[in-house]
């Protein structure tokens, strides 16, 4: 698997499906509500990004269900899919752990009174 | 149970698909937009049934996110949109320039040709702004504008008896922007994004073209060593650079090669019209970089790899 950083659209679908299988419309719901409204997937483009984790192991079709007589899929992270997930997580924490390492440090620096020792 | 008829708009956007594959998941698309647009207005509906012909026509095509062509489409966007920024900076640079700028504004349409050149830039840079941002539905939708006003100068120079150029000049005045403007709305909007990586090649991208425009540009008022025929041929040469470097990275190296394949096309064509050893010499370099290119692409497909989850 490549260690280049997921696109955010791959990102958030994987987190979205990282608790429990949805349906399309409901991944659609879910990234919304992860990125707090930052992010409205479209049909489309969701489309596109299913046949393609589809395509690479990464999600599975858990069952097909027909509601109001519509037939649709649900859909759950695959195994591989899951690991894809954890090394980004892993990888974000690393970021953010630095992130927050490093402003402290600069905080720290900027409220230090001006001729004390270090 | 009762089976529901698809909204008209989705009737029209699923003929985009290939036969079989609309057979087999035309019922979820349908209860996916359906679902997703209850609520939406028409011009909700409308850029929801758009994103989903273009679902369509990229499963015809072959350049969905799962298909390697849709995956360097996808490498190539941002750097396409930061080519054209490049070229944009350098546009303004010339329209600006006392005593550079050779076209009549006294006339109706030499002066709707120069508030169209003066407007196309600013749309390609507020795209690049969108794009570094990662706010790509913005960036998407500045480039229809920029792209159609680039195509409105053909007319322009036409109707202001301003055009001096060759045939092959004014298919390039067509070819070119189309081919830009097709290369950002043709990318597969689940690939694209904006990390840190990209955004380094995004500055360097624009960095590139614009010093390669600009070259364009100082030749005008001083000659440099080699003339055009060598500020052309750069293009041809770091076209090929990125098709014979893509070893490393080669998604990365292959959408660099499409984003400066309009400007090394324009710029190759211009020497091959008429012919001179530069143009040959270019489109040699062009032809034998794509064939080293295709015979690696082969060979690697030829081998198991796993895919990116990018």
């Amino acid at each position: 698997m490549s260690d280049r950083p997921l696109q955010e659209p791959t990102l958030l679908l994987l987190t979205a499906l990282a608790d429990e299988p949805r349906h399309g419309y409901g991944l659609i719901q879910e990234i919304d509500a992860i990125s707090r409204g930052r992010v409205r997937m479209r049909t489309g483009t969701l489309y596109g990004a299913l046949d393609r984790l589809l395509q690479q192991g990464l999600i599975r079709v858990e069952r097909e269900e027909v509601v109001d007589g519509r037939a649709r899929k649900v859909y759950a992270l695959a195994e591989p899919g899951r690991s894809v997930l954890a090394a980004e997580t892993e990888r974000l924490r690393t970021v953010v752990a630095e992130a927050e390492r490093r402003m402290a440090a600069r905080r720290a620096t900027a409220t230090r009174p001006k001729g004390a020792l270090a | 149970m009762t089976e529901q008829r698809p909204p008209r708009a989705l009737r029209w956007a699923v003929r985009f698909h290939p036969a079989a594959y609309r057979a087999e998941h035309e019922a979820e698309l349908t209860a996916i937009y359906t679902e997703a647009t209850q609520d939406a207005g028409p011009l909700g509906r409308l850029r929801e049934a758009l994103d989903v012909a273009g679902h369509g026509l990229r499963r015809r095509t072959g350049l969905g996110s799962d298909r390697t062509a849709g995956q360097v489409l996808a490498h190539a966007a941002p750097l396409t949109v930061a080519a054209a920024a490049g070229g944009s900076v350098a546009s303004l640079l010339w329209l600006y320039t006392p005593g550079v700028r050779g076209l009549p504004s006294s006339s109706f349409p030499g002066a709707l040709l120069l508030a169209d050149q003066g407007l196309v830039p600013l749309f390609w840079l507020a795209a690049l702004t969108a794009v570094w941002t990662g706010r790509w539905g913005v960036a998407r939708t500045l480039v229809v504008p920029a792209t159609l006003l680039r195509l409105a100068d053909l007319p322009l120079l036409l109707l202001a008896h301003s055009f001096h150029d060759t045939y092959a000049g004014a298919a390039l005045n067509l070819i070119v922007p189309l081919l830009t403007g097709a290369v950002v709305l043709a990318a597969p909007g689940d690939l694209l994004g904006s990390s840190r990586p990209q955004r380094t090649a995004i500055a360097g991208t624009t960095a590139l073209t614009t010093v390669l425009w600009v070259a364009e540009l100082v030749g005008v008022y001083h000659p440099l060593v080699g003339g055009p025929p060598l500020t052309h041929a750069l293009w041809a040469g770091i076209l090929a650079a990125a098709l014979l470097f893509s070893r490393r990275d080669r998604l990365t190296a292959a959408g660099l090669a499409v984003a400066l394949l309009p400007g090394a096309l324009k710029m190759t064509v211009s020497l091959l019209y008429p012919v001179s050893p530069a143009g040959v010499g270019a489109l040699l370099v062009i032809l034998l970089s794509g064939a080293v290119s295709v015979v690696r692409a082969r060979r690697r497909r030829a081998q198991v790899t796993p895919p990116s989850a990018a």
